[in-house]
């Protein structure tokens, strides 16, 4: 479906990008097209090694360098980003899209204190180019040190971090899993951006941990109107936080419906056999999906998904189904659609 | 195997301290903890790899907390642990065949053929053709590599199958082909399981009995469908109000309790009183923090330990 | 707890033999000093195996001609020739002879003490690996080169002397790098697997543990033989190692020192030799070192 222009944030239309890798090219992301509105919240959620977390990256820029884009757009607030030169796409990471990343405590740096990592970033998130003279300058001048503190503390108790001032105090393996992914979340909307991308939050913590934090999350996605994007592969945690869920398989959407629906009517067959696979509570049968997930070097043909579906026909082996549009809100990349 | 007490005490920390249940032979338990329960510790105390400072531990009629030597590694070849990590439980440098004929080296069963022999058909029962025999563990997928670590724990024909959160690292749809595997070989082959896992909707599907630790106390044990059905301790039912479920009949089974602040240091390992008493929302007064609560059965087969009822 | 299956790594999963082996050998190359060293080394020891064959003059290796003594380099002597008529090209190409599998010998001595050693002291832990550590300790805290001369000055001066001199004070460095890569080794999981399923203390050390050590160790042998060689032919010059007429490296470098500088090229090529010895062997240490290291296949 497609949402009216100027409510879209972000749009991104038929992404590939693919590895040079010993045993030979792999396409990882092959036609990633969806788009996202102004103040929605949606999950991109597959197995290991979708390629989701790859989508991220692509979105905010952060590549590794060997990825190669091989054609596609990103189109945020109506700027084709992959056009963007560096500088000016740098610029946009922090103030207009931030990421929570997925391991907090890998991402803080063990070597500084919270403190000197949230102030460099109150004082320095509207310059470019930093050089090694003006940040030394700029963490002696005095005055500006009492504003910033004040203001980390601020951050800090926004993201309901109460003990404020020891955890300022404390170096990251000083601190719990929880906080430092709550610091992580005060950083990320330390700019005030307008996109959000949470990859897998929660999933390095504790159950109850992680509870805590993504009512946070939530609180702070109505207190400031953000859009944002959940990367998980916890389903659960897909339903309950995300309005919209796209699934992903080989780095192919497969389906995209509301949260609310997309479990107990899956269309596509891949996101059947999830369902099925789901432990729950009401006593239902686990059963997982036959087969092993597809290489992205020699990526089956036509469909990713054919060699294990259920259902497979022969176009699918010769054709890949492209995603379309089959009811309000839910789109299919499935033949059984196509050939309806 | 019937129960005892059981406690460990490595300088300061007691990792476990005055657990105690049964599990009868054909059925599972599950233990259901978060990070730092002790969860993880009891399994290894249990399998021997830790030797536990005090306490019994009865298996098939026998006390062996504390047997050592030959007698412990005749015990060994009764009970298996499936580990909590495939990719770091299986040597890298050895292949398959190595690897689940380990066992059999260790014990000395069987000529190099007839050991080649048993390993292929062990590999057949975990659903892996025999040509991976011959392969390394980089070479496989993580469901294919626990699978690999199930077979090398069936090598020995034990009675008791500890696994250490066996899916935690698969994608639900894997972990749904290995839980399903497993308790296919549990009817074949007359398993009995102690599931160690921090995912209780997976506990749901699989155990008959559950233990709930909370920083390596037990707090509560039951039935399983008890247990959900009529959570007694407050952290059992913290626990099952954070899981996030699909479905929305699952949502009305689940009780509705405050989050609890995070437990920030390590200065909860207290002394004296309750574990859980600095987070719990419904603490009821001066018992808390002083004693510390002990089991009590409330109902058949249904255990908690808490001062709100006693 | 999350999955972790191979999220970076989108290459292939077959993992064959062949395969691996071709993708280490692609890893290798990258690093275009190792093949260099690689190259060096392979042409060291095909000198070694032909030596007969390749030099021009191999009776040079012991007989005198005194008649044509102290040559300068020439189109007959590419290399010259030494004090005693001999020609110094034949004598290094037939010096590999000496030199390389000597310190083979000395490192595979060392190993044969250090690592069983290294192994008690990882393994066992408590008063032995004190004791095996203390000890190491003290060893090496004697210098190599005068403890050589110690042995030499005590036995007398040759090869064979010089080889225990050496292995005898290289095998606290082995046990104390077994003994480290011992210990991180077992903090791995399947160790405590192995333990779990009544594995002895043998069992995982010779089974478990070692197959997974021997990947560093094998960088850290490679950089030892190029030691081994400098410190042979550091004792071959100062007389203390291999006698003349010998034509080992150093003794061919020391025995004319004394001509130098206007005779230059008796002790100059022999010193090429064995920089270029000594520097393949480093290089293809590093070059191990980059492509044992990959844990990915």
């Amino acid at each position: 479906m497609r949402w009216p222009l100027d409510e879209r944030i972000l749009e991104v239309r038929d992404l590939r990008i693919q590895f040079d890798t010993f045993d030979g090219i792999a396409k990882v992301l092959d036609g990633i097209t969806f788009d996202v509105a102004k103040g929605e919240v949606v999950a991109l959620v597959g197995e290991t090694g979708c390629g989701k977390s790859l989508t991220a990256k692509a979105i905010m820029g952060i590549l590794p360098p060997e990825a190669k884009i091989v054609t596609g757009e990103i189109i945020y607030k109506g700027i084709d980003l992959l056009k963007l030169k560096e500088k000016d796409r740098a610029s946009l990471r922090g103030k207009e899209m931030g990421m929570i990343p997925q391991n907090p405590m890998v991402s803080l740096n063990p070597v500084l204190t919270v403190r000197t990592q949230l102030t460099d970033l109150i004082n320095f998130k509207d310059s470019q180019d930093v050089s090694l003279l003006s940040y030394y300058l700029g963490r002696s001048r005095v005055a500006e040190q009492k504003n910033t503190a004040s203001e980390a503390t601020k951050i800090l108790s926004d993201v309901a971090l109460d003990n404020a001032d020891r955890v300022l105090e404390s170096y990251p393996f000083q601190i719990s899993g929880g906080m430092a992914q709550r610091v992580c979340i005060a950083m990320a909307l330390l700019g005030n951006p307008s996109l959000v991308i949470a990859d897998e939050p929660g999933t390095s913590l504790d159950v109850t941990i992680q509870k805590v934090i993504l009512d946070l999350l939530e609180k702070k996605i109505r207190e400031r109107g953000l859009t944002v994007i959940y990367i998980t592969h916890n389903l659960a945690v897909a339903r309950r936080s995300a309005a919209r869920i796209m699934v992903m398989y080989t780095g192919c959407i497969v389906e995209i419906w509301n949260s609310s629906k997309i479990f107990s009517e899956p269309f596509h067959p891949y996101t059947v056999g999830l369902k099925k696979a789901i432990p729950t509570l009401l006593g239902t049968k686990m059963i997982g999906i036959p087969g092993k997930v597809a290489s992205f070097v020699n990526a089956p043909s036509g469909c990713r998904f054919h060699p294990r579906c259920e259902r497979v026909m022969e176009i699918c082996r010769k054709e890949k189904p492209p995603l379309l549009a089959i009811g309000e809100g839910h789109s299919v990349a499935c033949h059984l659609w196509t050939q309806r | 195997m019937t129960q005892g007490i059981l406690g460990h005490s490595s300088g300061i920390v007691k990792a476990v301290d005055h657990v105690s249940f049964a599990i009868e032979r054909g059925k599972n338990l599950g233990v259901v903890g978060e990070s730092g329960s002790g969860k993880t510790t009891l399994g290894k105390t249990l399998m021997r790899i830790y030797k536990p400072t005090g306490g019994e531990i009865w298996f098939n009629g026998e006390e062996v907390a504390q047997i050592e030597g030959e007698a412990l590694k005749k015990l060994r070849r009764k009970m298996q642990m499936v580990f909590q990590d495939p990719a770091s439980s299986l040597n890298p440098r050895r292949d398959i065949k190595g690897i689940i004929g380990g066992p059999l080296e260790v014990h000395d069963i069987g000529t190099r053929a007839e050991r080649l022999r048993r390993v292929k058909e062990l590999l057949v029962s975990v659903e892996l053709s025999e040509e991976y025999a011959y392969r390394v563990p980089g070479a496989l997928s993580g469901g294919e590599k626990q699978r690999v670590a199930v077979a090398r724990a069936l090598a020995l024909n034990p009675d008791l199958v500890v696994l250490d959160e066996p899916t935690s690292s698969l994608d639900v749809s894997v972990q749904a082909k290995i839980l399903s595997l497993l308790q296919r070989l549990q009817r074949e082959l007359n398993l009995t399981y102690i599931l160690i896992t921090h995912e209780l909707s997976v506990v749901c599907n699989f155990a008959d009995r559950v233990c709930v630790m909370y920083l390596g106390e037990l707090v509560e044990s039951g039935g399983t469908t008890e247990i959900f059905r009529n959570p007694l301790h407050p952290y059992t039912k913290t626990l099952l109000s954070a899981l996030p479920v699909i479905y929305d009949e699952e949502l009305t089974m689940l009780p509705k309790v405050k989050p609890l602040p995070d437990s920030s240091t390590r200065e909860l390992y207290a002394s004296t009183g309750c574990r859980f008493h600095t987070r719990c929302p419904e603490r009821i007064g001066e018992e808390c923090p002083l004693t510390q609560p002990t089991m009590i059965e409330i109902e058949k087969g249904h255990f908690v330990a808490c001062h709100k009822y006693s | 707890m999350q999955p972790q299956e191979k999220t970076r790594h989108w290459g292939s999963e077959t993992g064959s033999l062949a395969r691996n082996l071709r993708y280490s050998i692609s890893l290798y190359r990258k690093n275009n000093l190792a093949v260099v060293g690689a190259v060096i080394l392979f042409s060291l020891f095909m000198m070694a195996v032909f030596a007969d064959q390749l030099a021009p003059h191999p009776e040079d290796a012991y007989i005198s001609h005194f008649e044509r003594r102290l040559l300068p380099p020439s189109s007959e002597h590419p290399f010259g020739t030494d004090q005693a008529g001999r020609d110094v090209l034949s004598r290094v190409i037939i010096g590999t002879r000496i030199s390389l599998p000597t310190a083979f010998l000395v490192v595979l001595v060392s190993m044969a003490f250090g690592m069983p050693l290294g192994l008690a002291a990882g393994m066992l832990g408590g008063r032995i690996e004190s004791l095996i550590m203390r000890l190491a300790d003290i060893w090496i805290s004697i210098p190599a080169l005068v403890f050589a001369l110690a042995v030499s000055a005590i036995l007398g001066p040759s090869l064979t002397n010089a080889v225990i001199a050496i292995a005898f004070m290289a095998w606290p460095v082995h046990a104390r790098f077994i003994r480290n890569e011992v210990w991180h080794i077992r903090q791995e999981g399947y160790i405590e697997a192995a333990q779990s399923m009544g594995a002895g203390k043998l069992y995982v050390a010779v089974r478990e543990v070692l197959p997974n050590a021997f990947t560093a160790y094998i960088v850290k042998i490679t950089t030892d033989l190029g030691f081994a060689i400098l410190l042979l032919s550091t004792l071959g010059f100062l007389g203390l190692g291999a006698r003349p007429p010998t034509p080992e490296w150093g003794t061919i470098a020391g025995e004319a020192r004394g001509y130098l500088p206007d005779v230059w090229w008796i002790s100059i090529f022999p010193g090429i030799a064995i920089f270029l010895a000594v520097f393949a062997f480093n290089v293809v240490g590093d070059g191990l070192r980059n492509t044992l290291g990959v844990e990915e296949i």
